[in-house]
């Protein structure tokens, strides 16, 4: 049973973890997780997005450092490397990671027949710079998630495109402008870590939204920020309100917003739409950030069963 | 694409991707006379043709026009009737579409790619033709039709397939086959499971042939396949439309939409030869286009916004050849060196009997700069020099008498008889126009528009009124020859006049300078944010604020070197290749525009560059929208702005360059750089 709940990394003794999986960056609330929680094993993946050298590398025996770019290699590279993992309980916390890795990962962990493994998520306390927070450096392509690309029809006068909204409202624009013949749908985050993020998001939103669409006002819902789960359900119910209403023909989905929401979108994705003429697209990125955030705050460990 | 969205705001809608075929008719403007947008595109013409332009310079609409969606509607909903009167069937297809990013990488070789591209974009091609065109098949022939078209396989398709539909539904399987070997590749790594049963132009070239054949209707009809959107593909990708440029043949021919940056390669597939311009494919650069048609430009851009108007009923039918357009926008008023304008920005300061900012500032020069030991001595010459300069009826002439003391500052022994002398020339203008003082006159006619500016900037801090862009000439001129950015203008401009309940467009009213003002800056918000450059954004937007800065601190200096700054022109052959590629990405997305032609290199000889900062993009530092003042930029500075590695020097580069201007009080020995050339 799909399973929400707040995780105190110190006392995380009795989740009996054998492997716990976490992307190093900068961030306190990435690596105060990582070093409270208790498990068997402890890995830290070096990402070559964020560009550390090797004598930045944390002091730890075991790091695997990716060397591919591409999502599948990354995570085909990481879950090999680990060993055999039946009947291994996994935790990978998501915080460090990027969406389309964690996309990755569910659809990988599915096809090898991991059907059941922990998701650490931690909240920032803040987001740095406030509402110019940059979360991504020039986007350079928005393409295709590895594992999430559908076969789609030719006719494309009914696209759908869902757009999980985040904070980085260049992002929104990208997407949406790559897809700019398709109906836009946007999912807000709601509740943010607080009042002020949200009025925060808002603002880069209507920057956005004017590059986009001018009658927004039937196309946005509501989904809370940190439960994937309830995100999953909350798309798969638009979906059918559109189905009902709407004409569909190609159906995109971009999660733009935190990563319990881009897991959410895989939950959904996976369970309805593997048939469907859908597929994942998010803008790529050659740089990230190894520090947007401030602070730590609530940690959320998701047990997910695929 | 059959979406009409109307709002309020007859602008709204800017996209001719968002457009209904409908739509595409309703909104249909082109230029008069026979040289307009249709001679431009030659529908009829079995030359290809790559069709580039900047975002929104009007591509898909032109290709969407001459579609068969569209054609249709302007036929009775026949396409034998508009294929026979047109000469031509229009294929219209977005390259989106095809998700071409899904054939690339994945460990595969970029051979490999290149043929499993071709036979899915050629299935696809196929599908769409044999849809647009089965309407217009007798059924009788259908079976003989299909028949010819699996001959063209090279393996053995099944026999069961004998209507169009059946066929094209064979297709999309076909199609849908490589999808999933496609998708899977990531994991399995391999594509070998794809059979390509055909060779390589086989459907794009014959399959037209063999319509003609079973509908002899169209046996006149050229097909056009009009592929819009390619700047993403890959270059793999590239080379394979340039193959079937390259080999195109009968009653085919292809015209590729494109961003101006959007062409990587030349190149073909195989042996890789280049397909060659003018002989194979002609180029139309759509934007640049307009732009050198200035007055035919100006009528389509007036009749675009009529035309929205019309739509949206606030012109009522039989109004048009009435409508005074230009009268819909406040104007300012330019009369006397736009005396009212100026007496306006500055009445505050004479309603509190404060000093006007600008001579207060050229007082507190003086106190500072005046090298006079005794101090009632150099207080009675400042006050003089400053009642010298002193035209309150006239602001704008203030700005130029004080621009002309900065001028001839340096070295001057005696500023009060350069005061005096320049009252006299101010007297004479006022008296005799051009006639009075030549030389005033044209200081004026110059620098006249900065003054403005800078009277705006003065009189304004803290008070949110700026530098004011209106009326539709200027509107028509920021909108640089591409139609879309003359409508997000408008959009914009209509959004704050309808806040402000000023009811534009309306009888008997006028949208304001102040939304005019305000809607041009949203408007240039937009175009920054919009343009959205490649992996190389954060380079190309930090090189176009420096360089703005640049300009801006010549236009707001004291004895700006140029005026109306808006255009730069470097050599060649100097700059770092990082400089020059965040140079050329910034052109390809419309930041800059190149100058046709360039500017002579008196010094060299030679021909250098010449780009202008998009006039979109003036509001947003205050700079101008003309190309009449020109620096031309020094390898040193040239690097500081283009290239990341070097912009660190930018503030030093800047600052030596602006210092004769912002401090012209200065005399040669300590502003060397008043003798350093552009």
């Amino acid at each position: 049973m799909q399973k929400k709940s707040v995780l105190h990394p110190k006392h995380s003794a009795d989740r009996k973890w054998d492997v716990f999986i976490s992307a190093f960056n900068d961030s306190r609330r990435v690596k105060s997780v990582f070093s409270d929680v208790t498990a068997s094993r402890k890995i830290w993946v070096m990402l070559p997005e964020y560009g550390y050298q090797q004598h930045e590398q944390p002091n730890h025996s075991e790091i695997i450092a990716l060397t591919s770019r591409r999502e599948a290699d990354q995570i085909s590279q990481l879950i090999n490397s680990l060993g055999p993992l039946e009947d291994k309980r996994i935790c990978v916390d998501i915080t460090g990671f990027m969406r389309p890795q964690i996309l990755f990962l569910i659809y990988f962990l599915t096809k090898i027949g991991i059907t059941k493994f922990d998701a650490v998520y931690t909240e920032p306390e803040q987001y740095g710079r406030k509402e110019d927070t940059k979360f991504s450096e020039d986007v350079e392509i928005v393409r295709q998630v590895d594992g999430y690309e559908g076969v789609h029809t030719d006719e494309v006068a009914n696209d759908l495109l869902i757009v999980g909204v985040g904070y980085d409202d260049g992002l929104v624009s990208r997407v949406a402008g790559d897809k700019d013949g398709a109906k836009l749908f946007q999912l807000l985050s709601l509740p943010s870590l607080s009042a002020d993020m949200y009025q925060e998001s808002i603002l880069r939103l209507d920057k956005a939204s004017l590059a986009i669409d001018p009658a927004l006002e039937d196309r946005t819902f509501f989904a809370p920020a940190n439960d994937p789960f309830v995100v999953a359900s909350e798309l798969s119910q638009k979906f059918k309100q559109l189905r009902g209403t709407y004409p569909i023909g190609n159906i995109y989905l971009s999660p733009l917003a935190t990563k319990p929401q881009a897991l959410g979108f895989a939950l959904f994705f996976l369970h309805e739409l593997t048939s469907a003429p859908a597929s994942i697209i998010f803008p790529f990125s050659n740089n990230y950030s190894r520090e947007t955030s401030k602070g730590i705050g609530r940690s959320w460990v998701y047990e997910m069963h695929l | 694409m059959n979406r009409p969205r109307t709002t309020g705001n007859p602008f709204d809608l800017t996209k001719a991707t968002d457009f209904s075929d409908e739509q595409i008719v309703r909104y249909w403007v082109d230029l008069a006379g026979e040289e307009g947008l249709e001679s431009l595109f030659k529908p009829t013409s079995p030359m290809p043709m790559l069709l580039l332009g900047g975002k929104g310079s009007g591509k898909t609409h032109l290709m969407r026009y001459f579609s068969s969606a569209v054609q249709k509607l302007r036929h009775e909903n026949s396409l034998l009737a508009a294929a026979q009167r047109e000469g031509h069937i229009g294929i219209y297809l977005r390259a989106d579409g095809l998700n071409y990013w899904r054939f690339a990488g994945k460990g595969q070789s970029e051979d490999q790619w290149a043929a499993v591209f071709s036979f899915y974009f050629e299935l696809w091609l196929a599908a769409q033709v044999l849809k647009t065109v089965s309407e217009c098949l007798p059924s009788s022939v259908e079976s003989d039709l299909v028949r010819e078209v699996l001959g063209l396989f090279s393996t053995k398709q099944p026999d069961s397939i004998v209507t169009v539909q059946g066929l094209v539904d064979h297709l999309t399987e076909l199609r849908k086959d490589v999808d999933h070997v496609v998708s899977n590749c990531t994991l399995t790594k391999t594509l070998s499971p794809i059979d390509i049963c055909l060779a390589s132009g086989q459907l794009a070239f014959e399959l037209p042939p063999l319509i003609q054949k079973y509908q002899p209707e169209f046996r006149d009809a050229l097909f056009v396949y009009l592929i819009d959107e390619i700047e993403n593909f890959t270059e793999t990708q590239q080379k394979f439309l340039n193959t079937l440029i390259r080999y195109r043949r009968g009653n085919v021919s292809i015209k590729i939409g494109a961003r101006l940056y959007g062409i990587q390669t030349k190149s073909t597939l195989g042996a890789g030869e280049v397909i060659k311009q003018d002989a194979e494919y002609e180029r139309v650069e759509l934007d640049a286009w307009l732009r050198d048609q200035d007055k035919a430009y100006a009528e389509l851009a007036r009749n675009l916004i009529i035309n929205r108007l019309e739509q949206a009923q606030l012109i009522a039918p039989g109004n048009k050849s009435g409508y005074l357009l230009g009268d819909k926008f406040e104007t300012l008023d330019s009369t006397n060196n736009y005396q009212a304008v100026a007496l306006d920005l500055v009445k505050k300061f004479d309603a509190r009997n404060e000093e006007r900012p600008y001579l207060a500032a050229l007082r507190q020069i003086l106190t500072r700069e005046l090298d006079i030991k005794n101090h009632e001595e150099k207080y009675r010459q400042i006050d003089q020099i400053v009642s010298l300069l002193r035209f309150p009826d006239h602001p704008l002439l203030e700005k130029a008498n004080i621009y002309l003391l900065y001028k001839d500052w340096s070295g001057q022994e005696n500023l009060s008889k350069l005061a005096t002398e320049i009252a006299a020339q101010a007297k004479q203008y006022l008296e005799g126009g051009k006639e009075g003082s030549p030389k005033y006159y044209q200081m004026l006619d110059h620098f006249r528009s900065d003054f403005l500016a800078q009277l705006f900037r003065d009189c304004s801090r803290g008070s949110g009124r700026s530098v004011v862009y209106a009326g539709l000439d200027t509107l028509i001129h920021l909108s640089q020859g591409v139609p879309r950015n003359l409508l997000t203008l408008l959009k914009h401009i209509f959004r704050r006049s309808a806040f402000a309940e000023e009811r534009p467009f309306q009888t008997g009213c006028r949208i304001s300078l102040a939304s005019q003002a305000e809607g041009v800056r949203d408007a240039a918000a937009w175009f920054w944010d919009d343009a959205q450059p490649d992996s190389h954004g954060t380079e190309v937007r930090a090189a176009i604020e420096s360089l703005a800065e640049l300009f801006r601190g010549v236009r707001f200096s004291l004895k700006p070197a140029e005026c109306e700054l808006g255009t730069f022109t470097v050599d060649n052959r100097i700059g770092t290749s990082v400089a020059r590629s965040v140079l050329n990405h910034a052109e390809n997305w419309s930041y800059l525009i190149r100058v046709r032609d360039g500017a002579v290199n008196r010094n060299e000889g030679t021909i250098d560059g010449k780009y202008q900062l998009s006039p979109m993009l003036v509001a947003k530092w205050e700079v101008s929208e003309y190309r009449r003042g020109t620096i031309q930029l020094s390898e040193a500075i040239f690097n500081a702005i283009f290239d990341p590695a070097l912009r660190s020097d930018f503030d030093d580069q800047l600052k030596n360059r602006l210092r004769g201007m912002r401090e012209p009080y200065l005399n040669t020995k300590q502003n060397p750089s008043q003798s350093f050339l552009f």
